[in-house]
């Protein structure tokens, strides 16, 4: 049955582009139903993951052979409870991202279609089980990305040019992307097309020249789209010329494509890699916290604080990938607290984004400097805002704060001191996120920002929902982190079909 | 009867109709000689295909038959039925006759057939010959046009001297050999040593050129960019498509067939050019505002990846680079004729502007042969060239050990690439129209060719 579900699920964006093309009016409240009945729909497939003796989900697909290469090309999909933590992420951002946020006019269709060629794409990275149609979805999501922000983006005098930051966009994506290609060739070409699982015995068999290239074509690729320090080039003004809706999918989802590379792709297959570069990408991982912290500290626009947060906290997932199996190949918790600190930060970041979206009239952003006061006109915007930040900041007895200790548990064991200016990083980054909350939100209001009306009942339902589960999880982690951890020890062992 | 005669015939009774129809006046002549020559095509591909024996010889070893021999034949030949569809319409545009252009572009078919077949020097290059002059009529066809005379006689200027290069190379390894026929040289040339071994390596070199020249590869590409400006739409249809791919047919076949001994030679001179083709070519189509000459430069890039499936010794990537390219190329001439107006052809890329608004559907299909281009997944253009970097890997041990790097500049020059390709999508999407401009009505053929074009990149890449 959950076999049966996997295979429709790819297809269902397909289903609401249609519905988009064929419908004239109300897009906006269309996509808050479908989007949401979707995201539904896909934490249905995922939860059952989280039950203790929930088996694994694979479905071979068909075969194709690719026409003079001789290589298979295999549309096999897998679900686990490793990247059932991904696909149960997507499904919680979708209400969040498509309720909160909506076009402040009646856009086009191409709005809603571009958006769901980008759900489709990130939904199919998160569950392909081959080589191939991993890097065909990984970038079929750049054309969603592309097409959502080039033809819906914002153009005005407070932004950067926008197909600047789009072209910046792109070609930095594809600068990570076309090596990630030629490691993808140089894996495939033995045996044709792999399962994910089947990479670490795909390269064992490489030349040692080789295999070093496909190790940095796929960190490159994945490493963009994180993004660790370094390649994020096109972080900022990407954020801030996306549509809300579109910045809040690139933060909360987008971003875990290069997370689930690291933790479920690369680290497992490149061992010996890892064991030779490991601390060094350990460093550039506890480099990337403390620049995002900092960068944190000097801005004064709550989008950009935001943006860059993300790039404090995204590394503290890559300091867990790049602690990951070294020394023993059965200790999963450096992996598995990097997949629980992705969910964290995915739904943390999809809800933070929202709320940011939901501040003024004319969605412009909001400044520190000139902006005070906003918890008169939003209060319920505002306690919501602040559970988020707290959460964001690692309030204990919240899921953020379970995820980062887990991450410094395991990289400690590592390397004390790259994982204690990692800590030193997000301790930053927090404290440039409850700064800039206190003057947005607090004291005397001050600026001309035209608020907009404070969120509606059923909204702020949504919004308890989501913070359960931070507390739920925050509380009793275990709910996530055991069946992970089955699921990594079960592909260790080596009895994945 | 042999069976490659009846499986030219269509072509040559179609040839002679053609020269009684031209005599007709105008208004049937269009459509009578658009379905004369498309039957005509697609006779002789069928029959090429299902007909002829592949591994049989023909008239004494002048045509020798092969698999990837039949697959460039039948490739050529619908594509110039593709080319032929498309011109309906579009000729009068260009004030060109119909039957007559039509006459051109089935010699040139006649051409390529035999091209792709060639067993002996002699056929070689009456084959070579017979496809290269009927470009330089297509070149300069429309004969009000200046810049469409420049681009004939320039064409076939130098053309002229990369076919005199060429019989130069071939009676050079004539004289190297003492034969005629492929298979022997190949033969001879793996027993050569001395004197003989170096005019063996002369007529290689001098071979390879003049065949650089008339595929455009870098850095013997410097007239096409003139040319492509010049031509018309119609004729580049047949010049940057079939034409190429027959040659690249023929530097297959000669390379890894009588020039297999020689490998250690054109083996690195092949990955020189690749390089050389995917840095000069990507670099020069940056700075193209010029739709045509964009593709130009675009074409010299696309002929490196031909190159490295080349060097690879991979006829099935081979034939699926041929194969995505040409599809592409004569599908973006179908949408660049659909999208002109009346008077003119769309030129600038700005041109394009606004496209998506007045025409969804052209701007859709465009948008896929342009991600082909580019090599985005799942679009042809994407297998095809991973295919050419599989097989290059593959065979990487017996390649100086250099391949690598030109491997890796293919891979991070096609990101220079993307630039400009992605451009192209922003004026179309992204971009409101320039001023008022004329919508044309879309044409039928211009339709169909386009739109079948694009659903083929999007399945070319598999076979269930």
């Amino acid at each position: 049955m959950r076999g049966t579900l996997l295979s429709v699920a790819p297809f269902i964006p397909l289903g609401l582009i249609a519905l988009h093309m064929f419908t004239r009016q109300g897009h906006a409240k269309l996509a808050a139903w479908t989007q949401s009945l979707f995201g539904l729909f896909l934490a249905a497939l995922a939860l059952p993951s989280f039950v203790s003796d929930a088996p694994r989900v694979a479905v071979d697909g068909f075969s194709m052979m690719i026409t003079g290469s001789g290589t298979v090309f295999k549309t096999a999909l897998y679900l686990d409870a490793r990247n059932s933590a991904f696909v149960l992420l997507l499904g919680l951002c979708l209400p969040i991202i498509f309720v909160f946020i909506r076009p402040r006019t009646e856009v086009k269709p191409s709005y809603y279609i571009s958006a769901n060629i980008l759900i489709g794409s990130l939904l199919g990275v998160f569950i392909a089980n081959s080589l191939l149609l991993f890097y065909l979805f990984w970038e079929m999501a750049l054309l969603g990305a592309y097409f959502w922000i080039g033809l819906h983006g914002q153009r005005r005098e407070d932004t950067p040019a926008l197909y600047t930051a789009l072209m910046r966009f792109v070609l930095i994506t594809l600068f990570g992307s076309l090596p990630m290609l030629m490691a993808i060739a140089i894996v495939i070409l033995p045996s044709g097309d792999v399962a994910l699982a089947d990479l670490g015995r795909s390269i064992s068999i490489l030349s040692p020249e080789l295999r070093g290239l496909a190790f940095w074509g796929f960190l490159l690729g994945f490493g963009v789209k994180l993004p660790l320090v370094g390649l994020h080039g096109w972080l900022r003004d990407t954020y801030a010329v996306a549509p809300p809706a579109c910045r809040a999918l690139l933060s909360a989802i987008m971003s875990k494509m290069g997370a689930y590379g690291l933790l479920i792709v690369l680290v497992p297959a490149f061992g010996s890699e890892f064991g030779t570069w490991g601390p060094t990408l350990m460093a550039v991982a506890a480099a990337g916290a403390i620049y995002g912290g900092v960068v944190c500290l000097g801005r004064d626009r709550l989008t950009d604080v935001l943006a860059y947060s993300s790039l404090a906290h995204l590394s503290l997932v890559a300091l867990a990938a790049f602690a990951g199996t070294r020394g023993d190949a059965s200790d999963s918790s450096a992996i598995t607290a990097g997949i629980f600190q992705v969910f964290n930060h995915g739904l943390i970041m999809a809800f933070l984004f929202a709320l940011d979206d939901r501040i003024s009239v004319d969605g412009r952003g909001i400044l520190m400097s000139e902006v005070g006061g906003l918890r008169a006109g939003q209060g319920r915007l505002t306690a919501l805002m602040l559970v988020a930040m707290f959460a964001a900041a690692s309030l204990p007895g919240l899921s953020n704060f379970a995820g980062e200790i887990l991450v410094y548990f395991a990289a400690f064991r590592v390397s004390p001191w790259y994982t204690f200016a990692a800590g030193a990083g997000a301790l930053i980054t927090a404290a440039a996120m409850i700064r800039i909350f206190h003057h947005l939100f607090f004291g005397a209001r001050r600026g001309n920002v035209v608020q907009a009306a404070d969120l509606r009942i059923p909204e702020v339902a949504l919004g308890l929902a989501v913070v359960s589960v931070w507390l739920v999880l925050g509380l009793y982690p275990m709910l996530f982190v055991g069946p992970v951890e089955r699921a990594f020890a079960t592909v260790v062992a080596g009895v994945v079909p | 009867m042999n069976a490659i005669l009846i499986a030219q015939l269509p072509l040559i009774l179609g040839f002679m109709a053609l020269l009684v129809v031209a005599s007709l006046r105008a208004k049937p002549r269009a459509l009578l000689s658009t379905a004369i020559s498309v039957a005509a095509l697609g006779a002789t591909a069928l029959l090429l295909q299902y007909r002829v024996p592949t591994g049989e010889t023909y008239f004494g070893g002048a045509y020798v038959i092969s698999v990837l021999g039949k697959q460039i034949a039948c490739l050529c030949l619908y594509l110039v039925a593709g080319a032929v569809v498309l011109t309906n319409g579009y000729l009068e545009k260009v004030r060109a006759q119909q039957a007559d252009w039509k006459l051109v572009a089935m010699a040139s078919a006649l051409g390529m057939v035999s091209l792709s077949f060639a067993g002996d020097l002699a056929t070689v290059f009456i084959s070579f010959e017979m496809v290269s002059i009927p470009s330089y009529v297509l070149a300069g066809f429309s004969q009000r046009d200046p810049r469409s005379n420049e681009a004939g006689i320039k064409y076939l200027l130098l053309g002229a001297v990369a076919s005199a290069v060429f019989l130069m190379g071939l009676s050079f390894l004539y004289g190297a050999t003492g034969e005629m026929h492929l298979q022997e040289i190949a033969g001879k040339l793996a027993s050569a040593e001395g004197g003989q071994l170096q005019l063996a390596h002369i007529a290689l070199m001098l071979i390879l050129s003049a065949l650089f020249f008339k595929t455009a590869v870098a850095p013997f590409h410097f007239w096409l960019a003139d040319v492509y400006q010049g031509s018309s739409l119609a004729a580049l249809t047949i010049i940057a498509s079939p034409v190429k791919l027959a040659v690249f047919g023929l530097l297959f076949a000669l390379c890894n067939g009588p020039f297999v001994a020689l490998a250690n030679v054109w083996k690195p001179a092949l990955l020189l050019c690749a390089g050389a083709g995917v840095l000069i070519g990507n670099v020069q189509a940056i700075s193209q505002s010029q739709i045509k000459r964009l593709f130009a430069y675009s074409g010299v890039v696309n002929a490196s990846f031909i190159l490295l499936t080349i060097v690879a010794d991979a006829p099935g990537a081979f034939a699926l680079y041929l194969t995505t390219y040409g599809v592409m190329t004569t599908g973006l001439w179908a949408a660049i004729m659909a999208v002109g107006t009346d008077h003119a052809d769309a030129d600038e890329l700005k041109d394009l502007s606004g496209l998506a608004a007045k025409h969804p559907l052209v701007a859709v299909g465009i948008t896929v042969l342009l991600l082909s281009y580019a090599g985005v997944p799942p679009t042809a253009g994407f297998f095809a060239k991973l295919a050419a970097a599989t097989e290059l890997l593959r065979h990487g041990t017996e390649l100086p050990s250099w391949y690598l790097g030109v491997l890796g500049a293919a891979f991070v020059t096609t990101l220079v690439s993307f630039f400009y390709y992605f451009q192209m999508l922003r004026q179309m999407w992204f971009h409101e129209a320039a001023g008022v401009q004329p919508v044309r009505q879309l044409l039928w053929n211009h339709r169909a060719v386009f739109g079948a074009s694009a659903l083929l990149l999007l399945v070319l890449g598999f076979v269930l």
